[in-house]
């Protein structure tokens, strides 16, 4: 069963969450939604999968935008998903 | 001016209240019970204790699930079986936070793991739950090889 990878950074500590497809957008609202201003604007990235090892940072500059609502995040997410704009070792630094 | 007198039947049970032409074979009682379901002693003349509520009798019911969730090098590897567990991550040694899909309230379900291990709710957030796995109750907290749970509303 493919799962998804999601790294978004909260309260600045980067979290690497494991998400069954199509529940992206539902968790990173639910992560981010006490951020100050709310999760809209905030930058993840989502893959397939990711290479092993420790993430400790991550640079969200082109990331995914998280939008206003779940439903439209989850399109953002699936748009990323479907023509990656960059690849995990672009963007994530290992320990 | 009528005259409302109250009846129950042969057993006592009540009937109801007539003025002219009370039901046949019924028994006239000065008074009406408090509550219908009463019963008339027809020996001690008076009405009975009114009945307990029947109990509630409610299946527990399955609210979500991650029936199989293995973990290597400290990375959630698949949430498989899941059933309203959209996300999950290791945070620490034997604690895990999961996500859920829906909101399923304030009141935290009763999990059950399905394997040996011990899996405890330590935080409750209705959309999500912070799980703490030990080797057995109070005991040490362990990052299983994989483990699985059902979250059960009764």
């Amino acid at each position: 069963m493919d799962m998804s990878k999601l790294i978004l950074e909260r309260a600045s500590v980067l979290e690497v969450w494991t998400c069954v497809p199509g529940a992206e957008g539902i968790t990173i609202h639910q992560r981010l939604k006490n951020e100050p201003g709310g999760p809209a604007g905030h930058k993840v990235w989502v893959w397939d999968s990711i290479p092993s090892g420790t993430v400790i940072a991550a640079d969200f500059t082109d990331g995914i935008v998280v939008q206003s609502t779940a439903s439209l995040t989850q399109t953002a997410v699936n748009a990323f998903k479907a023509a990656p704009t960059h690849t995990p070792t672009e963007v994530l630094t290992y320990a | 001016m009528s005259s409302i007198k109250y009846y129950v039947a042969e057993n006592g049970s009540y009937l109801g209240s007539w003025d002219t032409n009370p039901p046949s074979g019924s028994i006239e009682v000065p008074n009406p019970p408090d509550d219908a379901r009463q019963v008339w002693d027809i020996a001690a003349e008076e009405w009975g204790a009114v009945p307990a509520p029947e109990p509630v009798q409610t299946e527990p019911v399955r609210v979500a699930c991650a029936l199989r969730v293995p973990v290597v090098d400290d990375v959630v590897q698949v949430i498989g079986g899941s059933y309203r567990v959209a996300a999950m991550m290791l945070m620490d040694t034997g604690t895990f936070l999961a996500i859920l899909s829906e909101n399923l309230g304030e009141t935290a379900p009763y999990l059950i793991p399905n394997n040996g291990v011990s899996i405890e709710i330590t935080e409750w957030g209705g959309d999500y739950a912070m799980l703490e796995i030990r080797d057995h109750a109070g005991g040490t907290l362990i990052t299983p090889a994989s483990f699985g749970f059902s979250l059960y509303s009764v």
